[in-house]
């Protein structure tokens, strides 16, 4: 990417927002559970996870494949009788 | 005799002059087919080249705005599910802008903003009707003169997002780089039934599969209307106001992000549930907005286009083809169907040959396309699946059904050449024949007979037939009217 195009904000550092203060009421808005956005790790588990889950997209090109093959085969069948 | 044997191959050479620009004609018309392809071929890279990897725990103070026009029916629905959002409370504040809503609105926000104070803030023009990017221009105003917010989340008063996704949207944002996130909006009725079914297949193959091919590609096209995020630094850089000179005001915002040097992203975790018209005339409306939108934000960036000194991303090879091939995707069908018809005309054998050699192309692509999409969110996928199938209308899928296994069905003679000439007709045929089914709606046997008509006819010919008129409109400068989608409150989570 050349200078003109160079992205704004590149080389910054990351945005940080401050911890959440979580309070007796807070928690115990939340059921007395903590939330997953007062704990760093858990939002960072939550973004690993869907990260993972981005790999089902191989099984979707596969069974799209899978489809057309099954329909070439088909059509050939046919053709062919 | 030498004249006479002259005249014949100039005849000749005419002949085939025609034939190869009958042939030219229908290679031209499967250029979208070609682009469609190349486009959901790219989808499964987002597995691997996503950026899921520069995120971060961020959770900014996010200040939401709705533009919001006689939204009484909708409007508590949504606040409540925003209260109720999985995001720290003192972080989030609800801006409802009236524009001079003459229903309950303004009734339904006084309740809203007692039951939570300072976190609904209600905003009132006293002259309204401009449309809403006027509407979102006066929150605006209010919005950035205080220092509060950090991120602006730009959503419509009838969607409903789901109690993660605000916080999987800011995550991207903790990127400096990134400017603005859209989320994936699908078409959320309670009790689906044609034309939304329609909608939910549109929409899943639209924002779920083709924005994750546009992450892949480093451009994105148009950020969800009912569902964008700002950082506080993209919205001062693009001049801290929605343009108001065009209907696509979305997709203006888009460009201006990326122009302006920063990175849009799609988050298809973040879901967002909206209502959607559930007529066609209705559909019309919105649809025409959106293509017309499309038409002068062609003109608009001009200079844009297959010009990577520009914009690496928005004036690449492959943004270029996308965005055209959807844009003249009428004019590519009518060249297609010029092009077989003349064929046979001139040569019959000729014109099955071709037909018969490339027809399962777009058979093969339809098919990859739809199970493709159906994967990315099979739950969706399983309940539009009809819907997926008779995309293009019942009457194409018979078409699609006959060339793929031709003689299936032995015909000669003068049925033959009916159904032939027919066939290759049907690509422009159809399209009137969907602006007949707008039509229908509005006589007397149109609520019964409407959604057969739509299934046979199709939806895909409905949406082409939408962008002609686009055009049309377009070409005789036609007022920009603001057409608002009238919202139920039948989306249910």
């Amino acid at each position: 990417m050349s200078t003109v195009h160079r992205l704004v904000g590149a080389g910054q550092p990351f945005r940080v927002s401050p911890p959440v203060v979580l309070t007796e009421e807070l928690l115990a808005r939340c059921g007395g559970l903590p939330p997953v956005w007062a704990d760093p790790v858990a939002l960072a588990d939550e973004t690993e996870a869907d990260r993972v889950r981005e790999r089902r997209l191989w099984v979707g090109l596969a069974a799209a494949v899978a489809v057309v093959v099954l329909l070439y085969l088909a059509r050939t069948a046919v053709l062919g009788a | 005799m030498t004249i006479l044997a002259a005249g014949t191959d100039v005849a000749a050479i005419g002949e085939t002059a025609l034939t190869v620009f009958l042939l030219v004609l229908v290679g031209v018309g499967a250029v979208p087919v070609v682009a469609g392809l190349a486009q959901f071929l790219v989808i499964p890279f987002h597995a691997v080249r996503n950026h899921y990897r520069e995120t971060g725990p961020y959770l900014p103070n996010v200040a939401v705005v709705i533009p919001a026009w006689n939204e009484a029916a909708v409007l508590t629905t949504s606040i409540e599910r925003l209260m109720g959002l999985d995001y720290p409370p003192d972080r989030l504040r609800v801006y409802v802008v009236d524009d001079a809503s003459t229903d309950d609105t303004p009734a339904v926000l006084a309740a809203c903003a007692a039951r939570f104070p300072g976190r609904v803030v209600h905003l009132r023009r006293e002259k309204g009707g401009e449309g809403k990017a006027h509407t979102l221009n006066h929150g605006l105003r209010e919005i950035l003169a205080d220092d509060w917010m950090e991120a602006l989340l730009i959503m419509d008063a009838d969607v409903i997002y789901e109690p993660a996704s605000l916080r999987k949207m800011t995550r991207h944002l903790a990127d400096p780089t990134v400017g603005a996130v859209t989320a994936y909006i699908r078409e959320g009725s309670g009790d689906p039934e044609g034309i939304t079914r329609f909608i939910g297949f549109d929409y899943l193959a639209a924002q779920a599969a083709s924005r994750r091919a546009q992450n892949v590609a480093g451009a994105m096209a148009c950020l969800a209307g009912g569902a964008q995020l700002h950082s506080r630094e993209n919205l001062v850089a693009i001049g801290g106001q929605i343009d108001t000179s065009s209907l696509a005001e979305d997709t203006v915002t888009t460009f201006r992000t990326q122009l302006a040097g920063r990175r849009v992203v799609f988050e298809p975790h973040a879901r967002v549930l909206a209502e959607e018209p559930a007529g066609v005339d209705a559909l019309w409306k919105q649809r025409l907005r959106w293509a017309r939108g499309n038409v002068q934000i062609t003109s608009m960036y001009r200079h844009l286009w297959f010009r990577r000194s520009v914009h690496p991303g928005l004036g690449g090879f492959f943004f270029g083809v996308f965005w055209f091939a959807i844009l003249l995707l009428p004019v590519a069908m009518l060249l297609t169907s010029i092009g077989l018809t003349g064929l046979y005309l001139l040569d019959s054998e000729l014109a099955s040959e071709v037909f018969g050699a490339a027809v399962f192309v777009p058979i093969a692509t339809f098919v990859f396309m739809i199970t493709l999409t159906m994967s990315v969110d099979p739950r969706t996928g399983f309940t539009v699946w009809r819907e997926a199938l008779l995309f293009p209308g019942a009457i194409s899928f018979v078409v699609l059904l006959s060339a793929a296994f031709p003689g299936v069905v032995p015909l000669s003679g003068t049925a033959e050449t009916v159904w032939t000439l027919f066939v290759y007709s049907w690509l422009v045929l159809c399209i009137p024949l969907a602006y007949g089914v707008r039509k229908l709606e509005g006589t007397r046997w149109g609520r019964p007979l409407t959604p057969l008509a739509l299934y046979l006819v199709g939806f895909g010919p409905l949406m082409c037939a939408i962008t002609v008129d686009a055009y049309v409109k377009e070409f005789r400068g036609a007022a920009m009217t603001w057409d608002k989608t009238e919202k139920t409150g039948r989306v249910t989570a």
